[in-house]
Parts: C-alpha cells; structure tokens; sequence
C-alpha cells in the first residue's frame, strides 16, 4: 500500500510533489509501505519495514528524516515509523481522494496527527 | 555447623532417594512456559492493536493502557481463581510476563484476607511484589545509568 496525497490540488502540481516524495521515500531498501499526505506548511510520511529491518527503525526514520531534508529543503516533513500515524495518514488519504473531507479540515487533521506523533507518554 | 562428612547409611539412603525420585521434566516445563508466555505476549500484542485502532493511543504510548489491562485481568482470573491452574500447568510461562505481578499482588491479598484490611491486606498486599517493583525501579536505574554513561563517552 503506497499511496500520497495532497491537500490542496489533488490532481496538479502539489501532488506530483507528494509523488516525488514518496518515490524518494521508496528508493530506500528498507521501505515496504510509505503513506504521505502534504498539506500547505507541513507533510506527514509515515512508512512500514520489511520484517528483518524492524530492529532498525529508529535508525531508518532518522536516515529517511535526514535524506527528506536534503532532498526537500523547503517542505517541512513530519517522518515516522509509527503505526498508528501510518494507520491515520491512509485514513485521511481515503478521504481526501474520496471527497469527503475539506482542505481546510485535511490541514486541521494533518496538524492532529503530528501531535500525535509528537505525544511522549 | 553441621558435619559435612556423610556417614555410609546417608550415602546409601541419598542413592535409594535418587531411584525412586520422580524427575522433573524440564524440557517440557520449558517448552510448555515458552508457549504459554509467548501466548500471553500474543493478548498483550492484540490489546496494543485494539488501543491503536480504536482510541488515540500511538504504538508508543499504547504500552501503558496494555500493561494496565493486563496486570487487571490476571487479577480478575487470579479471583476467580483460574490464573492458579495456569500458573500450576505453565509455571514460569506465567509468573515472568507481567501478569505475573498481578498474580502476585492478588493472590496475597487473597490470603491474608482473614487477618483484616489494614494489617492482614493493606500490610501483606505487596510482600511478594514489593520486591518485584523494588529491583525493578532499581535495575531500570542501574540500566539508564550505564545508558546515560556510555553515550555521553559515545558523543
């Protein structure tokens, strides 16, 4: 399951950014599933390992983390392993591919879901 | 002290008790605590997933509402008196996981439920557990030091 999304002009510009992104994401080995949604100021990329490489995945988010930057300098990118804000972002693609959520919201629960990924306890 | 020399009759009588010991199957008791400890891994794993799916809980903070439910259901099966018969049949497969702590703490207050509230249950509650949170603070801290030591030298 590989899918990206962008909030605002699904079908233009932004999302072909969304696409590049996901494919950066993709070239990595490691990478079995990658989720991306880009909203206006931040992007969401959540991603899934193959089994082997679980050990690894603090180091894997970090490398990808720092692999976006440089590729993406300008796109403020929210990068994680975790399964819950994977699970959220394939959510919210549905959504914004099946018309039922506004840009406006689909910023608003992107904002949600860096929360989430940010909460420590 | 006591005399570390055995007599003839010890020695014979130590040789007849080894015959007719029955031996322990370690092996099996092994195998059977592997499976029945991996089985309760395999709840606590779908309880994670239940958090994760339905509340707003992430894969890191799903941890602490899993272990709480748990520690409350081994207590509930240790009232109802069924975590028993586990611990009888699985031995360290069910004493290990944390279940084991609820077990622990129940199973206590169970027992000196006749000397009263404050000085049989309030007092004997965490005589086994006690123990149990007492190495564990400590050794979480004796780990986070070494921790801390070696990747501060690490950079």
């Amino acid at each position: 399951m590989n899918e990206a999304a962008a909030v605002s002009h699904d079908d233009g510009e932004e999302r072909e950014k969304a696409e590049q992104m996901k494919e950066a994401a993709l070239s990595m080995k490691e990478m079995k599933n990658v989720c991306l949604v880009k909203g206006k100021k931040q992007t969401v990329l959540a991603f899934q390992v193959y089994h082997r490489h679980r050990f690894r995945m603090e180091k894997i988010q970090k490398d990808l983390s720092e692999e976006m930057k440089k590729r993406f300098p300008d796109e403020k990118i929210t990068v994680s392993y975790d399964f819950k804000i994977f699970l959220e972002t394939s959510r919210l693609i549905h959504k914004i591919r099946s018309g039922t959520i506004s840009g406006e919201k689909a910023e608003k629960e992107i904002g949600r879901i860096v929360r989430l990924n940010n909460e420590k306890t | 002290m006591a005399n570390p020399k055995k007599t003839p009759e010890q020695k014979e009588y130590e040789k007849l008790e080894k015959k007719h010991e029955v031996k322990r199957p370690i092996w099996r008791n092994c195998l059977t605590a592997f499976w029945v400890g991996g089985l309760f891994c395999v709840v606590g794993q779908a309880i994670t997933y239940f958090y994760i799916y339905f509340f707003n809980f992430t894969e890191k903070t799903a941890s602490n509402p899993t272990v709480a439910t748990m520690i409350f259901l081994s207590m509930v099966l240790t009232g109802f008196g069924i975590y028993d018969h586990i611990g009888q049949f699985a031995g360290a497969g069910s004493a290990v996981p944390v279940t084991g702590f609820g077990n622990a703490v129940i199973s206590a207050a169970i027992e000196h439920r006749t000397e009263g509230f404050v000085l049989g249950v309030g007092s004997n509650m965490f005589k086994l557990a006690g123990s149990v949170i007492l190495f564990g603070v400590f050794s979480a801290f004796v780990v986070s030091l070494v921790k801390t030591i070696l990747s501060y030298w690490g950079g």
